[in-house]
């Protein structure tokens, strides 16, 4: 559905993007995951045929053209601020949108309905955006981008600022979608959302992919092992055979088999206080990959 | 076409509801017209609310001289007085001829003109009785649009005419003289039945008798009320359109065109900074990555300024038209000049649009823009009131095209060929305008 292939974008002496390559197949959800300033709304705007990019192939369902009307038909974007009218009704918003994918008439009022209930803000949509709260906006925001029913929707960072019930939302809204086989790009720097929703991620950085697979391959490849920490209440006796280290009472061990440890230090009858297992994520995959923490940026 | 009509509605919408930018489009404009306007005459020469009237008296006569006097002493009406002090109500009413009366009203510096013609004194009962003969008791002269004064005028003469009546009613003199003369008449008529004749002498007998044992004096307490009915008075209103002259009729001729162009400066203001907005807020970023394409999404911004320009012109040629009295002297031309001053400040609008990239910045830019072309071109100064040297600059402004077709349109009797001028430079600086707004947008989008 998507291919890109050695695209970059330059601003003068700064490279925004830098030779990024990847393709997502028809009904596919493939993650961008990066800190702020990785590149990947950038990668969006070239996809939009907002920017062009400075080197580089797109080609969105064979076109190599996305500033065509017809490649941009098939797009739907949801950007990372709020692109919707606070002084209009959220029906009004979804109006002004649908009419400009080419709805009208009783096909622009069923997709309006539609989408009024697929942001859950039927009740509200004779009220002005600016009456509603943020989650309510960013599900008003995602309900634009797909009042047309694009076959690749492109959410730029969706649940930035949101509260819980709302991201909840929005992620059961996109997953719907998914399951009626709309291709899915996702950006986000929150690694449990990729896990969640992407069947593919790539790991981004300075403009730059650093890594592309499925979240199990990734981890298996970058993450390391698991940890299990545990804390004694005392000391055990000198000579006391344990599988990891201990410094103190504060046991570590860096293992591929974690709950077989946890079983070993419980037979071992140590005084052990609390224990805590800590499985590789996405987190762990940046971390190895760049040396940076995800949110530290 | 659909979504053209899309992005205007939608600004459309966005320009209605914001309440900032209606003061600035409506109330603004409103207030400047209507305040400049008082303080330039208003509706015309009669600034203090009351009908200033020549009287033309061509009779001379004491029933005259006694209807000029009540009339003065009505607070609705002045009559100007003569000589150096012509507010002192000792000096003598003016006294200008039929023609010169004419003119006064033609020009504007009276509101009407009451002629007594000559023989009113001799039978001024005759107001009661439909003139008599066909001859006219009264005459006013005043322009048909005034028709809410000439009903009020008529209403005021005849309570005047009242007012002298009684007063020659309570006088034992002039009545005995007036009851001398029917008698005279009376007895030489000769369509008259000998019964009536002797039935009417009778009854003039007793008034005489009336008169002479009573004291007359004691009748004449109250207010007259005379009734204004203009059917039924034989008072002869007449056709005196004042005169257009390619003059302004009212102050209001002057300042309405003014407070359009700063109505329409509001509104491609605000359409400007609207722009603006959308960038600030991702809006235009998901305006741009829809698949329309620059020229509607332009162009829908242009239609809802081009729209919005056309409304307010609209509601404040009305307000103009029947609050105030402003008249239009070719409604078809007025269409015209609206029609390209719009074009003009939608092309603006975009240049405006594009010279910041923040509202702040837009907003700051454009005043800078707008205001000293407001000032040239004859938003503040009147261009009427301009010497020639500011006049010729103000050419560069398209303000000054703005008032001069509207002004061409309403009152200043512009032929088609006199419209085209300031209709076609409106024209063409509005597709500068807009062009080069087209190109700077263009130019920072990619």
């Amino acid at each position: 559905m998507i291919q890109v292939r050695g695209l970059s974008k330059r601003y003068g002496s700064l490279t925004a993007v830098d030779g990024v390559s990847f393709s997502i197949a028809a009904g596919e959800a493939f993650g961008l995951l990066g800190p702020n300033g990785a590149g990947k709304s950038t990668i969006i705007h070239m996809l939009g045929g907002l920017i062009e990019a400075s080197s580089g192939e797109i080609q969105i369902d064979g076109s190599s053209d996305p500033t065509k009307p017809s490649v941009r038909a098939q797009l739907g974007i949801s950007p990372q601020g709020l692109a919707i009218y606070d002084d209009l009704t959220g029906e009004e918003n979804l109006s002004t949108f649908g009419s400009l994918y080419g709805l009208s008439g009783s096909r622009l009022k069923e997709r309006i309905h539609w989408a009024l209930e697929f942001a859950g803000l039927s009740d509200r949509r004779k009220d002005r955006v600016h009456a509603y709260s943020g989650g309510m906006k960013r599900r008003l925001n995602l309900a634009c981008a797909v009042i047309h029913d694009p076959r690749v929707l492109i959410c730029d960072e969706p649940t930035v600022g949101v509260d819980p019930q709302s991201r909840n939302h929005i992620f059961d809204s996109i997953e719907a979608l998914r399951k009626q086989g709309t291709t899915l790009l996702y950006t986000t720097h929150y690694m449990e959302e990729a896990s969640r929703l992407c069947d593919r991620v790539a790991i981004m950085d300075h403009g730059k992919i650093l890594a592309v697979d499925t979240v199990d391959k990734l981890i298996a490849a970058h993450g390391g092992k698991s940890v299990v920490h545990a804390e004694l209440n005392q000391a055990p006796k000198p000579g006391t055979s344990l599988p990891g280290t201990l410094e103190g009472t504060a046991f570590k061990m860096d293992t591929d088999r974690p709950f077989e440890v946890v079983a070993e230090l419980g037979r071992s009858q140590l005084d052990i206080r609390s224990l805590n297992v800590v499985r590789p994520d996405l987190e762990r995959v940046f971390l190895k990959l760049t040396g940076r923490r995800l949110r530290d940026e | 076409m659909n979504a053209l009509w899309a992005l205007a509605k939608k600004d459309l919408l966005l320009l209605v509801r914001d309440k900032f930018a209606l003061f600035w489009i409506f109330a603004f404009p409103l207030m400047f017209a209507l305040f400049f306007g008082s303080v330039m005459g208003g509706g015309g020469s009669d600034s203090k609310g009351a009908l200033t009237i020549a009287v033309v008296d061509q009779d001379q006569s004491d029933i005259s001289r006694a209807l000029a006097a009540n009339l003065a002493k009505d607070k609705a009406v002045r009559l100007v007085r003569q000589g150096d002090a012509p507010e002192s109500p000792d000096a003598p009413i003016e006294t200008p001829s039929l023609e010169e009366a004419r003119q006064l009203v033609q020009k504007g510096k009276r509101t009407a003109y009451l002629r007594v013609p000559k023989g009113f004194g001799d039978n001024p009962y005759a107001i009661f009785s439909g003139g008599g003969g066909g001859e006219v008791a009264l005459e006013i002269g005043i322009d048909p649009g005034r028709s809410a004064e000439a009903g009020m005028l008529q209403g005021i003469l005849m309570k005047s005419i009242m007012g002298s009546l009684r007063e020659r009613f309570t006088n034992k003199d002039a009545l005995q003289q007036d009851v001398a003369a029917a008698r005279e008449e009376i007895a030489s008529s000769s369509s008259l039945p000998a019964g009536q004749k002797l039935a009417l002498t009778g009854l003039l007998g007793a008034l005489d008798l009336f008169t002479q044992q009573f004291d007359l004096a004691r009748l004449g307490g109250g207010e007259s009320s005379a009734t204004g009915d203009a059917e039924a008075s034989p008072i002869k209103v007449v056709d005196v359109t004042r005169e257009t002259g390619k003059k302004p009729r009212s102050a209001f001729d002057i300042t309405f065109p003014q407070a359009i162009v700063w109505s329409l400066m509001s509104v491609a203001m605000g359409c400007a900074i609207t722009l603006a907005r959308e960038r600030t807020t991702g809006t235009l970023t998901r305006l741009c990555m829809a698949p329309i394409g620059n020229t509607h999404l332009l162009g829908g911004k242009a239609l809802g300024c081009f729209l919005a320009c056309l409304a307010v012109m609209g509601i404040l040629i009305a307000f103009g038209v029947f609050a105030l009295g402003v008249r239009v002297g070719n409604w078809a031309y007025l269409g015209l000049a609206l029609s390209c001053t719009a074009v003009c400040f939608t092309g603006l609008m975009m240049t405006m649009a594009v010279m910041g990239k923040t509202e702040a910045a837009v907003s700051g830019s454009a005043m800078g823009m707008m205001m000293p072309m407001a000032m040239l071109g004859g938003g503040m100064i009147p261009l009427i009131a301009m010497p020639k040297w500011l006049i010729q600059l103000s050419a560069i402004s398209p303000f000054r095209w703005a008032i001069s077709s509207v002004e061409g349109a309403a009152w200043r009797e512009y032929a088609f060929s006199d419209m085209l001028l300031p209709c076609g430079i409106l024209l063409a600086m509005g597709a500068a305008f807009f062009a080069l707004g087209v190109l700077v947008f263009q130019r920072t989008q990619s």
